[in-house]
């Protein structure tokens, strides 16, 4: 169960979102490859496509209307035991999507997109939505571009493919496995700038079923992200504030970040990306996300409203189509009050794309956790580890 | 570790220095219009064996705004004209 948590927590589970693609191509549409605007999430057939980097897809994956993806886990802590690693089904992850009605010229397209988790961790419903899109959505404009109404992944700081990370962590964002309910707004004012703006009522139960008090529990979330044209950067910031709890403390979140493209940089002579974000948030370690990863029990139930900051810097390295090379770091500073004590990771991977949009992952990590009680902690904060992920999309 | 990342400094800058950039570029355009130049998406065009000029063209007007796609818009803005050329004389010599 404990490994069931841990996976849940801090592993996606959804299609990955790859901004450094983004920046790439100096896209910041993310609709070009995904229905959602946030970007991440179900692809379109265009996205698809793009994925497959010029290979062929299957018969299956040539329509818009559906998709699949399916990945599978290999676990190997330092501390090897039952309870904490080996081989699982992540995510059994399927999508639909239509329009409500044919588009017509001059009028909105209205269309719905549900997806569903048939197995693995954190099974059944995830995002759920109508999406209302402009007449010309190429168009810049500050007038939201796409709206959607539903059950949606919160657009949160730096949405890359790399979610096992810490900043996840200190703000709650665990992306793709936390939902809200509520209202998205985002449009591109200009080309090179993109704004999400969401409200979210619901919050403290995931967007389920309601429970008491939820009527009173709101949030608001603001994510900005500038692409200059003509320079290899893209930099967004972004804030969030929760009612989460009636009579208690807000949580609070922002998040700084950016992806610096060497393909761009380099004329494509070294193809990497160097992906970079900066995280503080208030009132937001709760004691169920640290007790996945502090081994004192204590220790983690007195951060639960402490300040914390995290970073996270990752170098994505396509040696060839087939072939990428990742370095991640990423540090936790669970209280900004006590920045001797954090935990830090470094970890070496390699990803090898077998099939267009089918690959497998490995990656070596190493932690380090500096609190007196943590350093030889047995929890996920202190361990070393070994990640195999077998990603099949459809 | 650190053995690791001098290893990967070393490969990276070997990279850099080892790639024509015309064939460095080119493979931006592969995960679109195939690394041959024939496309796998129908609703893509292939490049190869197209004629130079014409390809220059419509990279020229996709940067100026003369003609507008979700993709190749922004991309081209990326692409330096002096690239342009060199970029569709590489697809129009590789044979479909």
């Amino acid at each position: 169960m404990h490994f069931a948590w841990l996976l849940l927590l801090l592993i996606s589970n959804d299609v990955w979102a790859r901004p450094e693609y983004a920046l790439r191509i100096g896209n910041n549409r993310c609709t070009s490859c995904h229905y959602s605007p946030a970007g991440g999430g179900p692809r379109t057939l265009e996205g698809k496509y793009f994925g497959a980097a010029g290979g062929q897809l299957s018969p299956a994956s040539k329509q818009p209307y559906a998709g699949a993806d399916i990945k599978i886990l290999h676990y190997i802590p330092e501390k090897h035991t039952d309870s904490r690693g080996g081989t699982g089904v992540m995510a059994v992850n399927i999508f639909a999507t239509m329009e409500l009605a044919p588009k017509t010229d001059g009028q909105p397209e209205y269309r719905v997109l549900a997806e569903q988790n048939l197995g693995g961790f954190g099974s059944g419903p995830r995002q759920l939505y109508m999406r209302v899109t402009a007449d010309q959505p190429l168009k810049t404009s500050w007038k939201p571009q796409h709206l959607l109404f539903g059950r949606i992944i919160p657009p949160f700081g730096l949405m890359t493919d790399e979610h096992r990370t810490y900043v996840r962590i200190l703000t709650a964002t665990p992306w793709n496995t936390g939902f809200d309910m509520g209202v998205l707004a985002s449009a591109n004012p200009y080309d090179s700038l993109h704004y999400d703006l969401a409200v979210f009522n619901g919050q403290k139960n995931n967007g389920q079923a309601p429970a008491a008090n939820q009527a009173t529990t709101w949030g608001g979330l603001l994510n900005l992200r500038w692409m200059p044209n003509r320079m290899p950067l893209m930099l967004g910031a972004s804030g969030s504030y929760y009612e989460k709890e009636v009579g208690k403390d807000a949580p609070v979140a922002m998040s700084a970040y950016g992806i610096l493209s060497f393909h761009r940089l380099t004329g494509y002579r070294f193809p990497a990306s160097l992906l970079f974000e900066f995280a503080a948030a208030d009132n937001w370690n709760n004691s169920t996300l640290t007790g996945q990863m502090i081994t004192d029990a204590a220790y983690g139930t007195s951060l639960a409203k402490s300040a914390s900051n995290g970073f996270l810097a990752q170098l994505n390295w396509d040696l060839n189509p087939k072939w990428q090379l990742n370095y991640k770091f990423d540090r936790f500073t669970p209280d900004r009050d006590f920045p001797d004590d954090y935990y830090e990771r470094h970890g070496v991977g390699a990803r090898h794309n077998f099939l267009p949009n089918q690959w497998v992952m490995m990656r070596v990590e190493s932690a380090r956790a500096t609190h007196p009680t943590e350093k030889n902690g047995t929890k996920m904060g202190a361990l070393d580890a070994v990640l195999i992920v077998l990603n099949l999309a459809i | 570790m650190k053995q690791i990342l001098i290893l990967l400094v070393l490969l990276s800058v070997e990279t850099v220095f080892a790639q024509d950039k015309t064939l460095a570029l080119a493979t931006a355009c592969a995960a679109c219009h195939g690394s041959n130049g024939v496309s796998a998406n129908p609703l893509w065009p292939n490049l190869a064996g197209q004629k130079a000029e014409y390809l220059a063209k419509q990279m020229r007007d996709f940067k100026a705004g003369r003609r507008q796609d979700p993709l190749m818009s922004p991309m081209a803005q990326t692409v330096a004209d002096a690239d342009i050329d060199k970029l569709a004389q590489h697809f129009a010599n590789i044979k479909p």
